[in-house]
């Protein structure tokens, strides 16, 4: 890995591994304190940009308070940890995360559909999503695949974009984190978006007709051995490159914002230099909003495509 | 001194970048699953139902719109073809009584000018009847007057009777001349 974390030279004892790589981020915020400037230079180095993107157990809402809710509710539910399948269930930052946008999703969305029926639309809050679903319904959904179609799939996709978009977002929230920078999320989402795509070619086309689409119309005999594992890999490329593609856009913003916050602190010598490489990191927050949405849209745009694509295999 | 680097663990290991996490991948199933259904139901079916009524709306309103304009337009081209009727109308009956008042003083004229003409006439004709009357009357004056005359001069006594007859002759004969 890259990012090399200086909590070793920081002699407070810890070993250099992820689970302590925030504490030692703490030890280090206590040494600006304790030992002034100069020595707080090379601790802040240690502000690992790996640990802020990786799940936790923890939720960190500073560098001083955590809430341990996983060992919580561990201790108070243990069969989410010990149980038969043996998986632990018990809810991780990430989860945590998103559940907050689920449920920020799900009042906001309630609130803008319990407005009385006016004809006018009223409300800042209320224009700006029915903007958003008016132009996936439109320009996306709708203009790919048609009225009849379209109506079928609206809530689902609808749903992948505000889910998504919350998720993006909330990780630009201090003291939040971004579950959709986990690859599980993105996976989980991307598979969802892969049993769609093919379970709709199947009640759409017949389960023959649907795996008859993977050798387009007109193709010489000879070509088929070729084509069908080649169809088959793309069939899984195309949610491989939803879960990468999401993933990793979210981990890099967060990445550099907090290079960029390292770089302020490795000023030290020179504070009137770390105004640069804070305006970086408002910047590059500032594009990371761009990105929430941007992101959001890709994975609906090509969900909505995919889709479409095994319901109309000839196109 | 060189610092012994911290690589963090493996990409997947656990809280590695890509460390498998089952756990977090089945509540984010459930997470979504619960959302997919619970938004279809209460949040995208009203806000599309509601964009969909508003839409109908605006297009009702604006065909509505559409249709009262062509409505007027259509009443005020009626209007102005029932102004330009009256108009003409109007025009029509002026010079139609100005071809009366035209035609009306024409006769007025005309019979003026015969009454006057006849009044003329039967003026000229009493005149002339007049004229004759009193030259008769005149001649008989003279007649009388020539026979009183002659008798005188000639002395002789003639009976009137013969008198009467030989003047009346002899005016005869002037005015055969």
């Amino acid at each position: 890995m890259f990012f090399a974390s200086g909590t070793n030279h920081g002699g407070d004892g810890h070993e250099a591994v992820v689970q302590d790589a925030a504490h030692a981020t703490e030890d280090a915020a206590h040494a600006v304190v304790e030992h002034g400037a100069e020595h707080a230079a090379e601790h802040a180095n240690s502000v690992d940009p790996m640990s802020h993107v990786v799940n936790h157990d923890y939720w960190e809402l500073t560098h001083s308070i955590k809430v341990n809710f996983h060992d919580w509710l561990a201790a108070k539910l243990p069969f989410l940890e010990h149980n038969p399948l043996g998986i632990d269930f018990t809810p991780t930052m990430h989860v945590l995360m998103l559940w907050i946008s689920g449920l920020a999703l799900f009042l906001i969305l309630r609130s803008i559909a319990n407005k009385e029926e006016g004809m006018v639309p009223k409300g800042r809050l209320r224009n700006f999503f029915e903007s958003i679903v008016v132009f996936l319904r439109e320009e996306v959904v709708y203009n790919i695949m048609g009225d009849k179609v379209g109506r079928r799939f609206l809530p689902y996709l609808l749903t992948v974009f505000f889910f998504i978009l919350f998720a993006n977002l909330l990780g630009l929230i201090p003291s939040m984190a971004t579950a959709t920078g986990n690859i599980n999320v993105t996976a989980t989402l991307a598979i969802f978006t892969f049993l769609m795509t093919q379970l709709s070619g199947m009640r759409e086309n017949g389960f023959v007709g649907h795996w008859k689409g993977l050798v387009p119309p007109g193709v010489p005999l000879i070509l088929i051995p070729i084509m069908i594992p080649i169809e088959i890999m793309g069939m899984f490329t195309k949610p491989f490159a939803l879960t990468v593609r999401l993933f990793a856009n979210m981990i890099a913003g967060h990445i550099i914002i907090l290079s960029f916050f390292n770089l302020i602190f490795a000023m030290g010598k020179m504070p009137y230099l770390a105004v640069l490489p804070f305006a970086g990191a408002v910047a590059i927050s500032a594009f990371e909003i761009f990105v929430a949405f941007l992101q959001a849209f890709i994975f609906t745009f090509l969900s909505t495509i995919f889709i479409y694509q095994a319901v109309h295999p000839d196109h | 001194m060189v610092a012994p680097i911290s690589r963090g663990p493996a990409l997947f290991a656990s809280g590695g970048l890509l460390s498998p996490d089952p756990g977090l991948i089945i509540w984010t199933v459930l997470t979504f699953l619960a959302l997919v259904l619970l938004l279809s139901r209460t949040a995208w079916k009203p806000i599309i139902k509601g964009l969909d009524r508003r839409e109908n709306a605006i297009r009702n309103s604006l065909e509505e719109a559409e249709k009262s304009r062509q409505e007027a337009l259509s009443l005020i081209e009626e209007q102005k073809d029932a102004l330009g009727k009256a108009r003409d109308e109007a025009q029509d009956i002026i010079e139609r009584g100005k071809a009366q008042a035209g035609t009306m003083r024409d006769e007025i004229v005309a019979k003026a000018q015969t009454e006057a003409e006849q009044t003329l006439d039967a003026a000229r004709r009493e005149i002339e009847v007049q004229i004759g009357q009193a030259r008769e009357e005149l001649r008989r004056e003279v007649v009388d007057l020539s026979v009183e005359v002659a008798s005188k001069v000639i002395g002789r006594s003639l009976s009137d009777e013969d008198h009467k007859r030989m003047a009346g002759d002899f005016l005869r004969e002037m005015k055969g001349h």
